[in-house]
């Protein structure tokens, strides 16, 4: 009886000490990848310094033609108007023309105004006027209210419609609604709603798209960009270089962006 | 009884050394093995994520790499799904969804889109198996997408493969067939709106609708909230199971593709995949302090679902912050990703 007491002791210390071995493994780990992350930034900080200084030769000549509009994702709580203007003056230097800032919370949308006072190379996005050579940069604010909830409204809208007309009292059960009508419901519901980005930059900290509407990013690249108190103008130039030099293949059609 | 276990792991260990020593193949698959195994026992005891979703990318771009027949590509993602399949249950995964086949897949060549069905019957037959994956780790499997586009015979397989997991309930496994996130969109809004017909229809039949056919009892505020986001969520083909903690997109491409929905919920990034890279990426990205961060943030926007996921991770971790969630290691040996998606 004792020694099978003791045994069970036994097997039960060596397995407490096997767990804070592992435990212990696996903070090391931690510790391990942290460490190699550490190095990589500060080896991604000296590059963007390079790109600012305009040592790196790659980087001088970018093809920002291809980049038609771009989309910044910005996390609410990081969210601060001169950091946003710094932004989009960097942007503007660059000779992007179309811009559209989303953040969840609607701290974007809310200092609107404020926004383009201060930053006077810029008007609001209109309906109509896509893509075409402006001489100002065009902004688009969006907060999630145009996003998950636009798809409610816009259930809405539909199914007054079908109401309204009248139809017969059973349901068909057939395909009532076409994409096509969900998208003019959708751009009834949410005002100024832009074109499919191209590219959509992450500012936060976490690798989320912090629900930007997603129909609206089927074939956007997205770059993670860290929090925006940390922003570079070097790693922005780097992101947009990745993005013009990327090759994307879609169902049967390949696009070649280069 | 001892010595002879020793001089077994002895013999052992000396063989492995022989192996190794030649550098033959069996002898490096060994130290891969015992690795992998190491390796797991440690990251089960960090916490894990619920649910992880799979965009399977590339294989076209893998065949002509590595320069094989037509059609292999897709095979050997299979089987490298397959053994990730494995890894995720094993860690205690509970849902796994992946994004197989997209409706913008169909104007592929009619060659191509067919010898892709068929490999999809294959496997469905496969999985039906008794000794299958699903049936070791009672996995409910379930097909998303726009079934009625499929052809006749994988349909019918898929519904069979449906109802015969019905009854598993250790573990959820969706395959998106199909789909795309704009379809899923429209056939939410569908389904709701039939609910929300029905809902009316029998009002009015039972009297207490006040003609709300004709929109006349209604304010235009209550109109614009007949249909609320809940309903529409609820028909999403991703009811079954809660968001996505990671998305991984296996050709290291950073676009988002038409795969993953969850609109409007925030999902992760897709991580660039390559052999070496995965164990530092996927890791780090969840063992680094920015990944705690991030987890709070996932947990901070996504929602209910979601909250309760961080619970049970911050339960396995002894009630302390969680640390961020382990991924699988990749073992994609066929699936070297190619760098930013370049051919």
């Amino acid at each position: 009886m004792d020694f099978a007491k003791l045994k069970r002791m036994l097997y039960y210390w060596i397995h407490q000490i096997v767990n804070i071995l592992l435990r212990l493994t696996w903070h090391l780990l931690h510790v391990t990848i942290h460490l190699f992350y550490f190095a990589i930034n500060i080896a991604n900080a000296l590059e963007s310094h390079l790109i600012s200084k305009g040592l790196l030769r790659r980087y001088k000549s970018l093809h920002i033609s291809k980049l038609q509009y771009l989309a910044i994702v910005i996390e609410s709580e990081d969210c601060r108007t001169s950091n946003v203007i710094e932004l989009l003056q960097w942007l503007a230097d660059l000779g992007v023309k179309h811009v559209c800032l989303y953040d969840k919370e609607g701290i974007l949308k809310k200092s609107k105004d404020f926004i383009l006072e201060k930053f006077d190379g810029a008007t609001l996005f209109q309906e109509n006027d896509v893509l075409l050579d402006q001489p100002l940069m065009t902004l688009e604010f969006a907060s999630f209210s145009d996003g998950k909830e636009a798809v409610a409204k816009a259930a809405n809208v539909l199914f007054m419609k079908y109401l309204k007309s009248g139809s017969t009292s059973s349901y068909q059960g057939e395909q009532i609604f076409t994409e096509s009508q969900m998208g003019e419901a959708l751009k009834t519901v949410v005002g100024g709603n832009g074109p499919e980005p191209d590219l959509l930059l992450v500012y936060g900290p976490a690798r989320c798209h912090l629900g930007f509407p997603a129909w609206r990013i089927r074939y956007t690249e997205i770059q993670h960009m860290g929090p925006l108190k940390s922003m570079k103008y070097g790693s922005l130039i780097k992101a947009i270089y990745k993005f013009t030099m990327v090759q994307q293949n879609h169902g049967s059609v390949v696009q070649e962006l280069t | 009884m001892e010595t002879r276990a020793w001089t077994k792991s002895k013999s052992k260990s000396r063989k492995l050394d022989c192996e190794s020593l030649f550098l033959g193949e069996s002898g490096v698959d060994q130290l891969v093995e015992i690795i992998k195994k190491c390796i797991f026992c440690i990251l089960s005891v960090g916490p894990i994520p619920n649910h992880i979703a799979f965009i399977m990318d590339g294989n076209r771009r893998f065949t002509k790499k590595c320069k094989l027949m037509e059609g292999a590509g897709h095979k050997v993602g299979f089987s490298a799904l397959m053994s990730m399949l494995k890894y995720c249950y094993e860690f205690g995964v509970r849902y796994v969804t992946v994004y197989a086949f997209s409706i913008e897949n169909f104007k592929r060549s009619p060659e191509e889109v067919q010898s892709l069905m068929d490999l999809m019957l294959e496997k469905i037959e496969e999985i039906l198996k008794k000794q299958s994956i699903v049936n070791r780790y009672g996995v409910r499997v379930i097909f998303s997408g726009n079934l009625k586009l499929l052809s006749e015979p994988v349909r019918l397989a898929a519904e069979r493969a449906m109802l015969a997991t019905a009854k598993n309930s250790k573990a959820v496994l969706s395959i998106c067939v199909a789909y795309t996130s704009t379809n899923e969109i429209m056939h939410a809004v569908q389904e709701s709106c039939e609910e929300k017909w029905d809902e009316i229809t029998l009002l009015n039949s039972s009297g207490a609708g006040y003609g709300l056919i004709s929109l006349g009892g209604y304010e235009q505020d209550e109109m614009d909230h007949l249909i609320k986001l809940t309903d529409i969520e609820k028909h999403m083909y991703m009811a079954a199971a809660p968001d996505p903690d990671i998305i991984i997109r296996t050709s290291g491409d950073a676009v988002f593709l038409e795969g993953a929905s969850n609109i409007g919920m925030p999902v992760m990034e897709s991580i660039e995949h390559s052999l070496r890279k995965s164990v530092f990426t996927l890791q780090s990205l969840f063992l680094g302090e920015s990944g705690v961060d991030q987890l709070v943030e996932i947990i901070k926007v996504a929602g209910q679902q979601l909250n309760n996921a961080t619970i049970t991770v911050a339960k396995r971790s002894h009630g302390k912050k969680p640390k961020g969630c382990f991924v699988i290691i990749s073992l994609y040996n066929y699936h070297d990703g190619d760098e930013g998606g370049r051919l």
